[in-house]
């Protein structure tokens, strides 16, 4: 077994955050995008929905900004951003190969300056997410590490669910995948948090922002 | 020669918790040719210490408290011997100890000082001449100047303690091509850590005390040497804090053992 | 070599995917850029590396010799052969380093030495870099990816690997180690050569520190796991300068240092790589007495030559670079990076006057040298093929043995007049093939 400094356990569970918060972002914003072609409004409704400030003037500003704009802190390409900050420093840990997906998904989008039929391009970008992911499996071998990324991965997806207010059966599986990811890693978590976050998902009507704090407050 | 008991206690006091603290402590007497060090006892509450020698040959204890703590005491317990009849001879660092530092840097008004001095041909004679008359130009004045004072300006205002005058004599012995280091130490029954001068002469080391106008002799024991007051500095320490203060409270004793 | 000419863009592309960047500071805020690439290889044929080989071992020998005896008797300055104050003035000594052996008394582990190839077909040594040279890995992955993109021209030509740097740091980290992990030391994300840094961990797998990470107990400096267990650190090749290496020894207000490192060190509880202190053998002004050293400690003639240079404090030195003054390029031994270089012939004549009066005042500060006329190599830009300036630089490898690396680092300079190919001035660099037929 590796040795990993808590710095790097930090940058582990912040890769595994962000990483995550791009690819279901993306996700998210090409059904945004889609239903924008019908009610052109729609996304201010989706920036509610992800709790980020509605700061966009129109459609056209929305689409270009909030992909591309790294000025704006939550932007896709600023929370890419942040994901690659994370993995620069892990290169001892998760190794250079693994790092070069993660370096063209970023240059994907950096490449990205005409917005006409630009979905394309921005699936590359979730494509070399995924082909990060899955070369984190197949290269590391260290299960520490792998571990500690996916905790933050399912910390984060627990995180979106919540407050994208998706259905209760995917939210319960979030929980699950996360309480497996815990007991996995010797990370110490807020133990009382996650048996509130456990009562919390089950109640028929969910308190979102409470468990959203759960989540937020875990690690 | 002389036997001294001597008892150096420090307490380190600070403002607000701190921790990961690591320290080096230059306040352990060492065998070299003029005094021998019979006993060493040490106590200090930390994780650990352990002890070492810097480049100048003077002992050092350093180590690290990791916990939060608001305070570090240190007990330092020796019995020392010294002899002035000895020779120190070392010249094995002579041209760093001709190099001055910002500390010990003349001005011109030091430069015009040394002028009258010129005509020495003896550095030994020239060395107690310029120490004399240090003596007579400053006024000793405790508070006049703090740790960071230079020679210079210490020689501007005519007043200083025992570091200045140190600092200064040094200056003006290294641009006289006579080498000299500053010496940390402590005097029989004073209270307090003092600072001397040695010079290089006649191939060997001769101590001088412009502070009090004297030959060092067998009524100084010596703690550290350096190029200037920075290399002796008793304390250092870095730690995390936030706005730390540090107080430090210090008692000596150095007492003469009289053997019937 | 034509094949490999033409798959440039693909070789760039695959750097830009390899993250192959080094960072700069631009108005006070960090930037990472990619380090140009250029793929016209640097060839130095069998004979010319065997010459280099022996001739750079030799000089790398002489000059740990130097060190040894620096910080321990200092018999070639009792000698009369280097006269003291350019030992003592220099910047690179430190007193903090009297009196340490270091492990195997190797102090410079890893050494950079600058060469040029004059038209007139020899070498020349313009620098030793004894602290902490940097530039390995750039020819190291350019050769990788090269092999990828053009086949074909790896399968033709007869080069020597180099892709083995790793292998050598390893042996040489291994060789020195006094008990425990090998270690690369580094200030941070922030520093030019990060990507050097964590590429080397990987490819030597030591472990990236920073000094957060380590702490000195016991005698010992160890590595803090997340929980809670200490590793302990044998050998730490560290990639931050002297100055900040230890606050309690050095720079106080270092906060990228380790604490008490240097009281390990002196009791031989740690290899540090390369030793403090070096800097007093790469001194600019020292650089004229190396040949001299491997006359002195080796007893034999050194192989390889320095560009011709004087000592404005020798007397008859003096007379010449005051008479020959446009004819030379002079040097302020205080500065690096190719600041404080200059041409004897670009001074206005006020300048020059100034300038002299300086040089009499402090003769140490400066050295002047002829000027070499480089040999300049091909490079392409925007699809054509022009000559540039370039030098290499050489890797010596010093553990157990001292051993060159078959390849090096050819920068060469953007500007097609300048003489600097700083990678801090913006140059580019290029793969160096040694043949091995």
């Amino acid at each position: 077994m590796g040795i990993i400094s808590l710095e790097r356990v930090d940058n582990l569970i912040w890769l595994g955050r962000y990483s995550e918060r791009v690819y279901l972002t993306i996700k998210e914003f090409f059904r945004c995008y889609d239903e924008m072609l019908d009610h052109p409004t729609m996304y201010q409704e989706y920036c509610q929905n992800l709790q980020i400030p509605m700061i966009y003037e129109s459609p056209t500003d929305f689409v270009q900004r909030y992909v591309r704009d790294e000025d704006i802190t939550d932007s896709i390409i600023a929370n890419l951003y942040r994901a690659y900050d994370n993995c620069i420093v892990l290169r001892n840990e998760i190794g250079t190969e693994t790092m070069t997906y993660l370096e063209l998904a970023l240059d994907d989008l950096k490449s990205i300056h005409e917005f006409d039929s630009f979905l394309l391009d921005l699936q590359l970008v979730v494509d070399h997410i995924l082909a990060f992911w899955a070369s984190l499996s197949e290269n590391v071998l260290d299960y520490d590490v792998r571990d500690i990324i996916k905790l933050g991965q399912r910390q984060e997806r627990m995180d979106m669910y919540l407050r994208l207010r998706k259905e209760k059966k995917d939210i319960k599986k979030a929980y699950d995948s996360l309480h497996h990811r815990l007991n996995k890693t010797i990370l110490p978590y807020d133990l009382l948090k996650m048996e509130q976050l456990k009562t919390g998902v089950e109640e028929t009507i969910i308190d979102y922002p409470a468990c959203i704090e759960c989540v937020e407050g875990l690690l | 020669m002389k036997t001294f008991q001597l008892k150096y206690t420090m307490d380190f006091t600070f403002s607000d918790k701190i921790n990961h603290h690591y320290f080096t402590l230059k306040c352990l007497p060492n065998t070299q040719p003029r005094q021998r060090v019979l006993t060493n006892k040490v106590r200090i509450n930390a994780d650990y210490y352990s002890l070492s020698k810097d480049c100048f040959s003077n002992s050092m204890i350093y180590g690290y408290k990791e916990g939060e703590h608001d305070r570090l005491s240190l007990y330092v317990g020796s019995l020392v011997e010294v002899d002035w009849t000895q020779y120190d001879t070392d010249d094995s660092l002579l041209p760093v100890y001709l190099k001055q530092t910002k500390f010990t840097q003349l001005n011109e008004e030091m430069q015009e000082y040394l002028e009258p001095f010129s005509s020495y041909e003896d550095p030994y004679q020239k060395a107690l001449a310029l120490s004399k008359a240090l003596y007579h130009t400053m006024t000793y004045q405790k508070g006049s100047t703090n740790i960071k004072t230079d020679a210079q300006t210490a020689f501007t205002n005519k007043k200083g303690v025992c570091q200045d005058y140190a600092h200064i004599l040094i200056g003006l012995y290294r641009q006289s091509e006579i080498p000299a280091r500053y010496v940390a130490g402590v005097m029989c029954e004073e209270k307090y850590t003092h600072a001397w001068v040695e010079f290089y002469a006649n191939g060997r080391w001769y101590g001088i005390d412009p502070t009090n106008d004297l030959l060092v002799d067998d009524n100084y024991v010596i703690f550290s040497r350096g190029r200037d007051y920075h290399d002796t500095l008793v304390n250092k320490g870095i730690f995390y804090g936030m706005n730390i203060s540090q107080t430090q409270d210090i008692e000596i004793s150095m007492e003469e053992i009289l053997y019937d | 070599m034509k094949n490999l000419i033409e798959q440039q863009s693909k070789i760039n592309h695959l750097l830009k995917r390899y993250g192959v960047k080094f960072g700069i500071y631009k108005n006070n805020t960090f930037h990472e850029q990619l380090f140009p690439f250029d793929c016209i290889p640097r060839i130095i044929t069998k004979e010319d590396f065997d010459y280099l080989n022996k001739g750079l071992i030799q000089r790398v020998d002489a000059l740990n010799a130097f060190l040894d005896d620096i910080y321990g008797e200092k018999r070639i300055v009792k000698d009369g052969i280097i006269p003291t104050e350019f030992i003592y003035s220099s910047s690179g000594y430190l007193v903090e380093c009297e009196g340490i052996t270091p492990p195997q008394h190797v102090h410079s582990h890893i050494s950079g030495i600058d060469l040029v190839e004059g038209k007139d077909g020899k070498w020349y040594v313009l620098e030793d870099n004894l602290r902490v040279p940097s530039g390995a890995s750039y020819p190291m992955i350019a050769r990788d990816l090269c092999r990828r993109a053009s086949p074909k021209t790896f399968r033709t030509n007869d080069v020597e690997e180099n892709r083995d740097y790793a292998k050598l740091l390893k042996e040489v980290m291994d060789s020195v180690n006094t008990g425990g992990i090998n270690a690369i030391f580094t200030p941070g994300r922030m520093n030019a050569a990060y990507f050097e840094h964590s590429y080397l961990a990987e490819q030597t797998g030591s472990k990236l520190v920073s000094s957060n990470d380590v702490v000195v107990k016991e005698d010992y400096l160890y590595f803090k796991n997340y929980d809670g267990s200490l590793e302990k650190i044998g050998a730490l090749y560290r990639r931050i300068s002297d100055e900040y290496l230890d606050p309690m020894t050095f720079l106080e207000e270092s906060l990228i240092g380790i604490p008490h490192l240097m009281e390990i060190y002196k009791k031989g509880n740690i290899a540090i790589i390369n030793a403090p202190g070096n800097g007093v053998a790469d001194d600019k002004g020292i650089y004229y007495f190396v040949p001299k050293m491997v006359e002195y400690y080796l007893h034999e003639e050194p192989i390889l030559n320095n560009a011709p240079t004087y000592l404005p404090y020798y007397e008859k030195d003096k007379e010449y670079v005051l008479e020959h003054f446009d004819d030379l390029v002079i040097k302020d031994v205080a500065e690096a990076g190719g600041y404080g270089v200059f041409f004897g012939n670009t001074l206005s004549p006020e300048q020059k006057e100034a300038f002299i009066e300086k040089m009499l005042r402090e003769p140490r500060r400066f050295i002047a040298q002829e000027v070499i006329d480089f040999k300049d190599l091909p490079i392409v830009e925007n699809g054509e093929t022009v000559e540039r300036k370039a030098d290499l630089r050489v890797f010596v490898l010093s553990g157990k043995e001292t051993k060159v690396w078959k390849s090096g680092l050819t920068r060469f300079s953007r500007n097609p007049d300048s003489f600097i190919v700083n990678s801090s001035q913006g140059g580019g660099f290029k793969d160096t093939w040694v043949l091995s037929r």
